[in-house]
């Protein structure tokens, strides 16, 4: 067929993004817009709605354009280890259950979720998230474990930022019941809280974050184009996936960058944390605007 | 456990209602944007959500069905939602029995034979346990498969009810559900009709008093129908208004 023949056919829009997905986004960076006319550097509309939870220690919903998590803190009491006789431990856990997409089957984990539980597990460890010697109850004895359960309700791509943005959240509006320890019978006896008492009183113990982390994720496509809070289509076109966590102070505390291509260049990274800043500082305002009045 | 007053002389319940009334109920249609229908429900303490996805190819060609479409129930529990946390696994019997009850209730409204070799698929996330699971699942899925434009030939609601004493109250919350000398009755009714879809009960109750604790619940049926009908006709008209324009 000669190339200067018209088509006999018309594509639709649809039909056009799932046959030639590389294609149909370049059609678009090329005017320097998303399809879902967002700027490149744009983040989707973010939301954060605190302690709509009540039989949890914490919670918070997240919203991030299509997305949609949920966290919620439920705390054990558990042994310290011998080499850290006064910190506790904090669990994170991410579930990406069939309600959330199409695209996931029931069953196991899938590898995603495994991967995003394991980088948040990463960020409390080796982030200094939050001191975790304030969940000592007992030197040596017992410590908190809080079991941080992040599930995930509606999936639409860059879920870490969702994700992060919710564990940090609820651990921040968490309060923990008061806990004794018996001498006599060395047993710990946890004050049960009611939804009503949990509001600001003597039985509990707030917890404080000492570095609240904020993750900023970006697409890379094959063309040098930064794409911002990619969605799930966006991340399957994408070549390379940078993920930056930055506290408020702008500090770096993980970068995360894998994809087809081998490094993503320097000034690509550049580019990317500088974006982040930006983000970390929209996304305080956001907390603000959540957190309960006093 | 010492016995805890459950209903006091002034005849009002530990959340201060009264016998024959209903928690508060909430509910809201298209909550989710991912699923093809979907829908949130609280009652009380309790709060439920429903996704519906298809109906879709099946994922597994055994559950292919060469004349109707087959319907799954998958029910899960948030690990935050008790007080106790506990990691429910999906095996779990408990669960298991709530789901194929959710799909066997189903199985008799919708109209499956529209959709052959196909399948419908029914989530169900509880993330707030304050007793009545059931009843809960059961509104959530009737209001999340009318979002997703499923054909059924009725409404189904459930309610349950119990026996504290000598009187018969309606709604039971965790804290009377879980008590040993309250029996717990659930029931799930087509309102229009009056037939009765599912009917469980645990525990013990006298039975010249199963007629009135049914009569009870079926009333408590028809107001919830009342109020996820107000539910789904706003919803219905929001929609219009945005395809009108």
């Amino acid at each position: 067929m000669s190339s200067s023949a018209p088509s006999p056919f018309v594509l639709s829009a649809a039909a056009f993004e799932k046959i030639a997905p590389e294609e149909y986004y370049k059609r678009f960076t090329s005017q320097k817009i998303r399809p879902d006319a967002r700027r490149f550097p744009a983040f989707r509309q973010t939301s954060v709605q605190i302690n709509s939870i009540s039989t949890a220690y914490g919670s918070s919903v997240v919203r991030q354009g299509n997305n949609m998590v949920i966290c919620g803190i439920k705390g054990e009491v558990a042994e310290p280890k011998f080499a850290t006789p006064k910190q506790g431990y904090v669990v994170p856990n991410l579930e990406l259950s069939p309600i959330c997409s199409a695209d996931f089957a029931p069953g196991a984990p899938s590898e995603l979720a495994q991967t995003i539980s394991h980088r948040l597990d990463q960020l409390v460890r080796t982030g200094h998230l939050l001191d975790l010697e304030q969940l000592c109850i007992v030197e040596g004895a017992a410590v908190w474990t809080l079991y941080v359960d992040i599930t995930c309700l509606a999936f639409d791509g860059n879920i870490l930022d969702a994700a992060l943005l919710a564990l940090t959240t609820a651990l921040q509006n968490t309060k923990l019941p008061r806990a004794t320890f018996h001498e006599e019978t060395s047993l710990i006896t946890v004050e049960p809280t009611s939804p009503s008492t949990q509001s600001a009183d003597s039985a509990t113990v707030a917890l404080t974050v000492a570095r609240p982390l904020f993750a900023a994720s970006f697409a890379c496509l094959p063309d040098g184009v930064i794409l911002a809070d990619p969605n799930a289509t966006e991340e399957k076109v994408a070549e390379t996936l940078v993920s930056i966590v930055l506290d408020t102070s702008g500090q770096l505390a993980h970068v995360w960058s894998h994809g087809k291509t081998a490094v993503a260049n320097s000034p690509t990274i550049q580019a990317c944390i500088e974006q982040a800043r930006q983000r970390v500082s929209e996304l305080q305002n956001i907390i603000q605007l959540a957190a309960p009045k006093a | 456990m010492s016995r805890q007053e459950l209903l006091s002389p002034e005849g009002l319940r530990i959340d201060g209602r009264r016998a024959n009334e209903l928690r508060r109920t909430v509910c809201k249609q298209s909550v989710l944007t991912q699923a093809d229908g979907s829908a949130y429900y609280e009652q009380g303490n309790t709060k439920v959500l429903a996704a519906i996805y298809g109906p879709r190819e099946p994922r597994l060609r055994s559950n292919t069905l060469n004349d109707r479409a087959f319907v799954n129930v998958e029910f899960k529990v948030a690990p935050f939602s008790t007080n106790e946390r506990r990691k429910r696994s999906k095996g779990d019997r408990r669960i298991l029995e709530i789901a194929s009850a959710v799909r066997q209730t189903f199985e008799s409204v919708i109209v499956a034979t529209v959709y052959p070799r196909s399948q419908i698929d029914v989530f169900l996330h509880l993330l707030q346990d304050d007793g009545g699971n059931v009843q809960a699942c059961i509104n959530a899925t009737t209001l999340a498969l009318i979002d997703a434009g499923i054909p059924m030939t009725e409404y189904i609601c459930a309610c349950s009810a119990g026996y504290i004493d000598e009187t018969p109250v309606l709604d039971l919350n965790h804290t009377e559900e879980s008590s040993f000398e309250t029996p717990d009755l659930t029931i799930a009714v087509m309102p229009r009709s009056g037939k009765v879809t599912l009917l469980q009960m645990e525990s013990r109750l006298e039975i010249t008093r199963l007629e009135d604790t049914m009569l009870l619940a079926t009333e408590g049926c028809k107001q919830i129908q009342r109020i996820m009908d107000s539910v789904v006709r706003e919803n219905t008209r929001d929609l219009v208004e945005k395809y009108g324009q």
